[in-house]
């Protein structure tokens, strides 16, 4: 479990992280969402320890420098390109590894797991972007810490490898270990994490499960499409059912706080053919897109 | 200590540059001595403390301390000095490790650079050249080269830690010792003559000719005046 309390950190006047403090918990991907320039970074060397500033960040229930062996404890990826040009990739994962004394054969499986054996004595100086991403998740996972702090992991990988990175984080916190990544990649984070954490300007904006984060977001709803000659006399209908509902198109409307079956039933009342009916989830984008309205770090300009 | 010890041997080990440089160092003093064997006439019977104090330049000591640039250099430039405090958040043993494992390879190499230069001086009169003279003393004199290598290499890796810069470090004591000390006693020397004494490059360079201590107290007291000032700034600084 990750523990922090009261992160802070400012670069001169600016306030990069306000009094942050959340937890990721043990079984579970935590997702850290934010804009660009919202903290995020800052906030995951805060708790590493490679920035300092005020407040405190415990890996279950000890602080990093109280840790006798860190490696096992939490294992880190920042940044893809965090290697020695020169360096084969094995190479790197031994130096990593002696903290921990990790054995070649673990350097071994690990580059076995990360599709890396090809490369593995090469220099990494030509790797791809997501190549770098898979070296430095195997220096995360060497020591197979009990934690994990993954900073945009999933930036420059294919989506075989997506798909692969997902189902490996999900894995392994279901081994009850606790992952903390962050991503801009909203719809994988979807299915990828289970409790999300938002930051803005550097404050905490949301800290729920995914699932609580959906269903409060706008989105949802049911989508009810009938034949275009039948269109007013559904949109009757719904008014005279004081639904709320927004018209898509022509013979396309979205309806608020409805069910399928009593629209269904409605539409059905009225004499009105129905060709589609599907309820709609709220999608992590558009929740995300709600709680930071107005708190990006940089915002865009006019239109092209 | 040890696991961080480990981390910085394997960290060494593992680029073919920290070697590379080393063995430049060498060549190059190597070359010099042979050069000046050659050049000489049977009437300059010279000391092998001369010898050495002719062949072993300050651009060997260059080459043979770029290990200790590295140390720091490489880590900051590469980013892998975020994973490496990662994993040793203590920072003290990390920034020592830096400092002695670079020392241990650059004072072996030392010693076989000038035990290479002692080689040449004792066959040079089997190939027709003149004898060089008190070669019994050649073990002190190797040993004080050999600190003095060391010696600069700590100056290298203050100055790159505290600007996290490779270069800055490298070029940093070599414009020092060459250039700035140069300048130093040549305009101000007659004016204020005891800046000669405090000079630590060139101090130094007399303490492995004489073997006088006193001489290598400037270089030392530097030494750890940067030490000082690159440990707090290690430590105390965002990664």
């Amino acid at each position: 479990m990750i523990q922090t309390d009261g992160l802070r950190k400012s670069y001169g006047s600016t306030l990069a992280v306000d009094d942050l403090s959340f937890a990721a918990h043990d079984g579970h991907v935590t997702g850290f969402l934010g804009p660009n320039g919202s903290g995020k970074s800052t906030s995951m060397r805060l708790m590493l320890g490679l920035d300092f500033g005020s407040g405190t960040t415990r890996f279950d229930g000890q602080a990093l420098r109280r840790v006798p062996s860190t490696a096992s404890v939490v294992g880190a990826h920042l940044d893809a390109k965090s290697f020695h040009p020169k360096r084969t990739a094995r190479n790197h994962l031994r130096m990593l590894g002696q903290e921990a004394r990790v054995p070649d054969t673990r350097v071994d499986e690990v580059i076995d797991l990360l599709g890396l054996h090809s490369v593995a004595r090469k220099a990494p100086g030509g790797f791809s972007l997501g190549m770098g991403q898979r070296l430095g998740l195997a220096g995360a996972i060497l020591a197979k810490p009990k934690n994990l702090i993954l900073d945009e992991p999933a930036n420059g990988l294919d989506p075989q490898s997506i798909h692969w990175l997902r189902d490996f984080l999900r894995s392994y916190a279901s081994e009850g270990n606790t992952v903390l990544v962050s991503s801009h990649l909203l719809s994988e984070m979807q299915l990828m994490a289970d409790h999300v954490v938002v930051i803005a300007k550097g404050r905490l904006i949301a800290d729920d499960t995914l699932a609580n984060l959906l269903a409060g977001s706008t989105g949802g709803g049911v989508r009810i499409r009938t034949d275009q000659g039948a269109a007013g006399a559904l949109r009757r209908v719904l008014e005279e059912g004081n639904y709320r509902f927004e018209t898509v198109n022509a013979d396309t409307f979205t309806v608020s706080g409805a069910t399928t079956d009593a629209l269904g039933r409605l539409a059905h009342g009225a004499q009105v053919p129905v060709l589609e009916l599907t309820e709609m989830q709220g999608s992590l984008e558009s929740a995300f897109l709600q709680l930071t309205e107005g708190e990006q770090g940089f915002k865009t300009g006019g239109e092209l | 200590m040890s696991r961080v010890l480990a981390y910085e041997r394997v960290r060494a080990s593992t680029l073919k540059s920290t070697f590379l440089f080393p063995l430049i160092g060498a060549a190059i003093a190597w070359a010099a001595s042979i050069l000046f064997l050659v050049l000489g006439s049977d009437s300059d019977q010279v000391s092998v403390a001369t010898f050495i104090g002719q062949a072993f330049t300050p651009l060997s000591a260059v080459f043979l301390t770029v290990p200790f640039a590295q140390a720091f250099g490489h880590e900051y430039r590469d980013g892998t000095i975020r994973l490496a405090l990662t994993e040793y958040p203590r920072r003290t043993g990390l920034f020592f490790a830096k400092l002695l494992v670079p020392a241990i390879i650059a004072f072996i190499a030392a010693l076989i650079t000038v035990g290479g230069i002692a080689l040449i001086a004792v066959l040079g009169p089997s190939f027709g050249y003149p004898a060089v003279t008190g070669i019994d003393a050649i073990g002190f004199i190797s040993l004080r080269e050999a600190l003095f290598v060391v010696l600069w290499g700590l100056l290298v890796a203050a100055i790159t830690c505290i600007t996290r810069n490779m270069s800055a470090g490298i070029a940093g004591v070599l414009i020092w010792g060459l250039i700035a000390e140069n300048l130093i006693a040549a305009f101000l020397i007659d004016r204020f003559p005891i800046i000669g004494d405090i000079l630590p490059v060139g101090q130094g360079f007399g303490w492995v000719q004489t073997g006088d201590v006193s001489l290598i107290i400037p270089m030392l007291v530097t030494v750890g005046l940067f030490t000082v000032v690159a440990y707090a700034r290690f430590v105390r600084s965002d990664a």
